[in-house]
């Protein structure tokens, strides 16, 4: 894939960049049959390479040649050995993934493992996009992406948005991303990360295995249906984000924010920040009632916290509370709410937040069961993200500590 | 409250998000930076709506642009789905009438009631946060402009050089517009051109080979254009200008430039130059930036008209400051107590101390000290702000003092005096020169009064000593009989000599024969100079001279060499003009002392003839009073002559007869020195009529009427006599008349044609000599002359005379020879008129054209001309042998058109006016004349 040139020179469109290349721009080709079938595999073999096989063999079984695999890995892993080993099976079909901090499987996470979810059917169209310079140019790479993906001619579909998680202002790419493709798109995904040692991160397409950049798929021609939530309450009075850069806050009601934060529980020793902090994060909330929640993540020295994503200056929020049992009831009703959206779903994608996996710890199979409760029967398949990208409300915008669940179904059905 | 359900929870779930939107609506910051707010608005909305889409636009120079869009990739975009006006749509238009811009958003659902009002409160709060702004802006931009002028201040007062000034305002042009060529020309107005001074930026070294920029040529020439009208250019595209290709090439496609703004340097509406400057992208200088680039100008134009007034202001101060230093007068400045501040050249070298020795200090020990209280005098009223007049007496350096005519006036700063001016002129020498002239006017004076020899030659020689340096000075006068030179006064020395003036040796003896001074610098050198006793080594003389008689000389000597100069000279030149009248008038006197006694005597010798003279005599004292009557006028007055008439004494103006003859006033002539003469009757006392003739002339002694001389004598006889000689001449002239008549008579007797033509000639001739105003006696002349004027044609045959058809050569010839024949007959007789010659000439004509002797103009005698056009008017109105009448018509029309061609115009105007006005006939029988 190009690299992100400077702003100041031309792009060359998608279409230049890939002719002569031997792909398809309109669609992948062509699936056995109409009706959508799925796969997924999973492996643990300590081999990149074989790890990658192994589990799209797991998953082609059941799908058959596919049009799109997801791949999500961990960072055990060389990313591009595993790739190959994807690419080696699913051969032309459009591979989207990132590397994450678990895969999560019907029965836990997997905390070094392989997961791959393919699709197959006549109707799927799909578009693959890697863009690299993220951090740097968050905008332009949304922008960039869009261009790319509107390339492939599809005019309908959901974007499956896998952001590098350590890159700032990700909010910018959603920007740039859903300014340049509009509000006819349903927007899906989660940001990369690794094993919560905030070192590096991957993504990938079919072309490369990238960091520091955007990978996106665009899905056309299947249905799909997504559910977003949480589960945390306002704990209390709101508060007043006065003073914030990026992914810092500085002040929360003129006082500096730690101690403000603080205030609210009594005084509590810096080093158990952490503790508070992933029990009881920031929700900001919308007029309809939903909170988006921003995640604490330090103190810094100067009394300033350190978000996951970025909390905006002027924000009235509240500091959250939230149950294990709530957080739980949420991630199933959220499931339930996602498959119902479509007559058949086929196949479940699971984008949870590794901070729910933190906090609950053991009790995180419970949150899996929940989820596998509201789907029945159906597949599903997922990775821990350092951040999700859904709506609430058809738009897309960033999350903290939430459940973001895709089902994808079967394009026969209808709704 | 504790939400007991899941619908309560989702209900206060509901209310708390309402009511934190509201607070974070209600917080919205009023961000100085449109993008911060932008970021701000567009953030909150979306996550506080759930927006699908958002645009947020702002208005300006009347076009939406984009500030923040989701969901949209355009403006275009935006504008096209905010006219569908869906249910789940909302748009306000921010400021008055959306002057401020746009805000739309667009959501998934319908937009219920509660979402409107918190829309709107979103919209208004957007609203305010733009005015804010846009105040903000404002104000920045009018503290920028404040700074900016602030900067061009500080340049232009920063005393830079003019070069650098424009520099400066070139490099904060750059700082607060920006610009990629920046071009400053200044106009030649001479050339018509503009002459590069800076250039910045893109194409720099192109432009600086091509400084001048002629104005009016081209069209391209904005810059050109500016400078001619005194307005800022703009245009959006160097590329539509119709720029030569080597323009083009080099340097607007080469640098990529596109819109230009030039705007005229003025200062007070006098272009003086132009700033211009291009940007690489189409730009379009907004109005503030054409305000501020217009301020930047102004700034340029101050400093260019503040620096060729400085310029000038040197050359002035320069000019000034040459014309102070070299000044013939001395000049100097005190300030308020009356120190030094300034004095220059002139007063350094006439009072011999240069100004450092005098600076800052007073003027008051410089001055004479007789003289200081009313100069102190003058320097108050001076301050006080009046200009004064003085001469004052000053202290030279070297002890000497000169004399200063000073003209001062006060210096003013802020409505006060603080100090003075003065001019003076060093009137040392006038002054003296005065004195001078002031000695010999007393000396004119004393002359005047005095006619003694003596006391008029000791004044003048004091005087000389008063106003000249000499060591022996003397007066000599011209002894005429014994034609020497005398020595009349004489100083410094004791010989007394008399020097010859034929032949003598001696300056003096020269300057009285040749009447011209002298000045002999060094008598060494001098052939003409006598030695003397002492060694005089420098003399100067000069005569005494009036009405060109040289009566003497003023003659002065020095022991130094060139004692004496030019200025010397007229001053003694000056007093000898003085002595010499004296002298003469002394003189003169005298000499009319001798008069008087001369005519006393001649008087008394006049006294025995008068008593014998047939001629009557009377003198008249000076009130006109009869003095002295001799005896024939004792006899013409009627009294005996032995006895004293009563008119003795008495005013001659009031003696009876006197008056009754009218002739009193006669004598007043006498009293202005007028002769007077009369000849009118006189009666006697006893009633005797005289006729007689009076003659008087007046005496006077200079101006004085001293009396009167009066002659009288009695030409009573004498009159009848010529009385008797009038009555005869007339009677003999009648009888001339008549002869003459008689004799014409005799001659028209043989031509019966022209019987009465000479008579009829004469009428006319006489009638025209009368209307053009001649005497009565050449009227006779002509009388006589007219009757006679054919007694010539007595001579030719009758037959020709009468002869009925027009004459031969020959027979004309004979014809013409009768003016001859009667001059022939008639110069015999002596008239007291000259006949003969009228009737020689009356055929001759102006031109010359007449006969016998082609005379022409005024070699033709008037009486002849006159006859002359009578013969012809007669001739033609009558009938002829030959020729019917041509009637008078006819003839006067001839003599009008030949009036001054054949005819005299006068005699011709008198004519026509005898007939046309006058009504002149001739008479038939008669003379009539």
């Amino acid at each position: 894939m190009p690299a992100i040139h400077h702003l100041a020179v031309k792009r060359p469109s998608f279409l230049d960049r890939h002719k002569g290349k031997g792909y398809n721009i309109k669609c992948n080709e062509k699936i056995r049959g109409l009706a959508m079938r799925e796969g997924i595999g999973y492996s643990q073999s300590e081999n990149s390479y074989e790890a990658g096989k192994e589990a799209a063999l797991s998953a082609v079984k059941s799908s058959g040649k596919p049009g799109l695999t997801f791949l999500f890995t961990t960072d055990f892993y060389n990313q591009r050995k595993v790739l190959k080993g994807v690419k080696e099976v699913v051969e032309s079909s459009r591979i989207i993934g990132f590397c994450s901090g678990g895969i999560i499987t019907e029965d836990g996470v997997l905390q070094k493992g392989i997961g791959v979810a393919t699709l197959s059917s006549e109707r799927i169209r799909a578009m693959t996009s890697l863009q690299k310079g993220l951090g740097e140019n968050p905008g332009d790479v949304g922008k960039s992406t869009g261009e790319a993906l509107l390339s492939s001619g599809i005019n309908e579909g959901t974007v499956f948005i896998f952001p590098d998680g350590f890159a700032p202002n990700l909010l910018e790419m959603i920007h740039g991303l859903y300014n340049m493709m509009g509000p006819q798109f349903s927007f899906a995904g989660g940001a990369s990360g690794d094993n919560l040692r905030f070192f590096k991160t991957y993504q990938f397409t079919e072309d490369n295995v990238e960091s520091n950049a955007l990978a996106t798929a665009l899905l056309g021609g299947v249905p799909i249906g997504t559910g977003i939530g949480h589960g945390w309450k306002p704990a209390g009075e709101t508060l007043v984000i006065t003073k914030a850069e990026e992914k810092r806050v500085f002040e929360i009601n003129g006082l500096p924010a730690f101690k403000a934060y603080t205030d609210f529980f009594g005084k509590i020793p810096e080093e158990k920040f952490p503790e508070y902090g992933m029990k009881y994060p920031l929700g900001f909330p919308g007029i309809h009632g939903d909170f988006f929640i921003r995640d604490p993540l330090k103190v810094n020295p100067d009394g300033s916290i350190d978000f996951v994503t970025e909390v905006p200056t002027n924000a009235i929020g509240h500091i959250m509370k939230g149950s294990i049992k709530e957080l739980i009831e949420t991630a199933g009703t959220v499931a339930k709410i996602a498959v119902g959206k479509i007559a058949k779903p086929q196949l479940v994608l699971v984008l949870d937040c590794i901070s729910r996996y933190l906090l609950m710890g053991k009790e995180f199979k419970r949150e899996l069961k929940a989820i596998k409760k509201a789907i029945g029967n159906i597949p599903m398949i997922g990775a821990l993200t350092f951040g999700e990208i859904g709506s609430f409300k058809q738009v897309p915008l960033f999350h903290n500590k939430t459940t973001l669940i895709v089902a994808i179904g079967n394009n026969d059905s209808e709704k | 409250m504790i939400p007991k359900n899941n619908e309560e929870i989702s209900l206060y779930k509901r209310i708390i998000a309402e009511l934190s939107v509201t607070t974070e609506l209600a917080t919205l910051s009023f961000s100085d930076s449109l993008k911060s707010l932008a970021e701000e608005v567009s953030e909150k909305a979306v996550r506080l709506f759930n927006l699908r889409s958002f645009a947020f636009l702002s208005k300006e120079k009347g076009e939406l642009r984009e500030v923040s869009l989701w969901g949209f990739k355009n403006v275009k975009d935006v504008l096209r789905k905010a006219k569908e006006n869906k249910s789940n749509q909302i748009k306000f238009h921010l400021g008055k009438q959306g002057k401020l811009g746009l805000l739309f958003m667009e959501q998934v659902s319908p937009v219920t009631v509660k979402e409107r009002k918190l829309y709107l409160l979103l919209a208004r709060k957007v609203e305010d946060a733009l005015m804010h702004m846009k105040i903000t802006q404002e104000r920045k931009s009018a503290e920028k402009e404040l700074r900016v002028l602030y900067k061009t201040a500080t340049i232009l007062n920063s005393g830079l050089e003019l070069d650098q000034t424009l520099e400066k305002i070139v490099d904060a042009i750059n700082e607060v517009i920006g610009f990629h060529n920046c071009s400053l020309h200044l106009l030649d107005k001479e050339r018509n051109v503009l002459v590069l001074k800076i250039i910045r930026g893109a194409g720099s070294d192109y432009w600086k080979l091509r400084k001048i920029v002629p104005i009016g040529k081209y069209e391209y020439n904005i810059c050109g254009l500016a400078a001619l009208d005194g307005e800022p250019h703009y245009v959006r595209d160097l590329m539509e200008l119709d720029f030569p290709e080597e323009v083009k090439k080099n340097v607007i496609e080469k640098y990529n430039l596109r819109s230009y703004l030039c705007i005229p340097i003025k200062f007070k509406e006098e272009v003086l130059g132009v700033i211009s400057i291009m940007s690489q992208e189409y730009r379009k200088f907004s109005e503030n930036e054409r305000g501020l680039l217009s301020t930047f100008a102004d700034q340029a134009g101050q400093a260019i008209a503040r620096t060729r007034i400085l310029d000038s202001l040197r050359d002035s101060e320069e000019k000034y400051r040459t014309m102070v230093e070299s000044a013939n007068d001395l000049i100097w400045i005190l300030d308020r107590k009356g120190n030094f501040i300034y004095s220059n050249k002139r007063a350094e070298e006439v009072s011999g101390y240069k100004f450092k020795d005098w600076e800052g200090k007073s003027f008051a020990p410089l001055i004479v000290p007789e003289d200081l209280p009313d100069i102190q005098r003058v320097f108050k009223k001076t301050l006080a702000g009046k200009p004064q007049s003085y001469r004052v007496r000053v202290y030279k350096k070297d002890g000497g003092i000169f004399i200063l005519s000073v003209n001062t006036a006060p210096i003013f700063e802020k409505g006060k005096a603080v100090g003075t001016i003065s001019f003076g002129r060093d009137i040392t020498e006038r002054v003296e020169m005065e004195r001078k002239i002031s000695a010999i006017y007393e000396l004119n004076q004393k002359m005047a009064l005095s006619l003694d020899m003596d006391e008029i030659t000791t004044a003048a020689l004091d005087t000389i000593e008063n106003i000249l340096n000499f060591t022996s000075s003397s007066l000599l006068l011209i002894d005429e009989e014994k034609n020497e030179l005398y020595i009349k006064g004489k100083r410094g020395f004791e010989i007394d000599i008399r020097l010859p003036l034929n032949g003598g040796k001696g300056v003096t003896v020269w300057v009285a024969r040749t009447g011209k001074p002298i000045i002999i610098p060094d008598t060494r050198k001098e052939p003409r100079y006598v030695k003397g006793k002492r060694m005089m080594l420098s003399e100067m003389a000069v005569p005494l001279v009036v009405k060109g008689k040289v009566l003497g000389v003023l003659n002065v000597e020095n022991e130094r060499l060139n004692a004496f100069g030019e200025e010397d000279l007229k001053l003694l030149q000056t007093l000898a003009s003085g002595i010499a009248t004296a002298i003469e008038n002394i003189r003169l006197l005298e000499n009319l002392r001798e008069s008087e006694k001369l005519y006393k005597s001649l008087f008394e010798l006049n006294e025995n003839i008068l008593e014998n003279s047939p001629i009557g005599i009377i003198k008249l004292d000076n009130e006109l009073k009869i003095s002295y009557e001799n005896p024939e006028m004792k006899i013409i007055i009627g009294v005996h002559p032995g006895k004293e008439s009563k008119a003795m004494e008495m005013d001659i103006r009031k003696i009876p007869s006197v008056k009754k003859a009218g002739i009193s006033s006669l004598f007043n002539k006498l009293l202005k020195g007028e002769k007077i003469s009369k000849e009118t009757f006189f009666e006697s006392i006893y009633g005797k009529r005289t006729y007689i003739s009076l003659r008087g002339a007046p005496i006077f002694e200079g101006k004085k009427f001293k009396g009167a001389i009066i002659t009288v004598e009695d030409i009573t006889e004498k009159r009848r006599t010529e009385e008797e000689l009038k009555k005869s001449l007339a009677k003999l002239r009648k009888s001339l008349i008549d002869t003459a008549d008689a004799l014409s008579a005799a001659v028209e007797s043989r031509d019966p044609y022209t019987a009465g033509h000479q008579r009829r000639v004469t009428q006319l001739a006489c009638a025209i000599a009368r209307e053009m105003g001649l005497p009565e006696e050449q009227i006779e002349g002509l009388k006589i002359a007219g009757l006679l004027h054919d007694i010539g044609k007595i001579s030719i045959p009758s037959e020709i005379l009468s002869k009925p058809a027009k004459l031969n050569e020959i027979e004309f010839e004979l014809m013409k020879s009768h003016p001859s024949v009667g001059y022939e007959i008639l110069k015999k007789i002596d008239f007291p008129w000259p006949v003969a010659e009228i009737v020689l000439q009356h055929h001759e004509r102006l031109n010359g054209s007449g006969y016998p002797q082609g005379l022409k103009g005024d070699d033709i005698l008037l009486e002849a001309r006159i006859l002359g056009v009578a013969d012809v008017v007669e001739a033609m109105s009558s009938h002829r042998p030959y020729r019917p009448a041509l009637g008078i018509d006819k003839a006067l029309e001839e003599i009008s058109k030949n009036k001054g061609i054949l005819y005299d115009p006068q005699v011709v105007e008198a004519c026509l006016k005898l007939f046309s006005e006058k009504k002149f006939k001739f008479a038939d029988k008669g003379l009539n004349i």
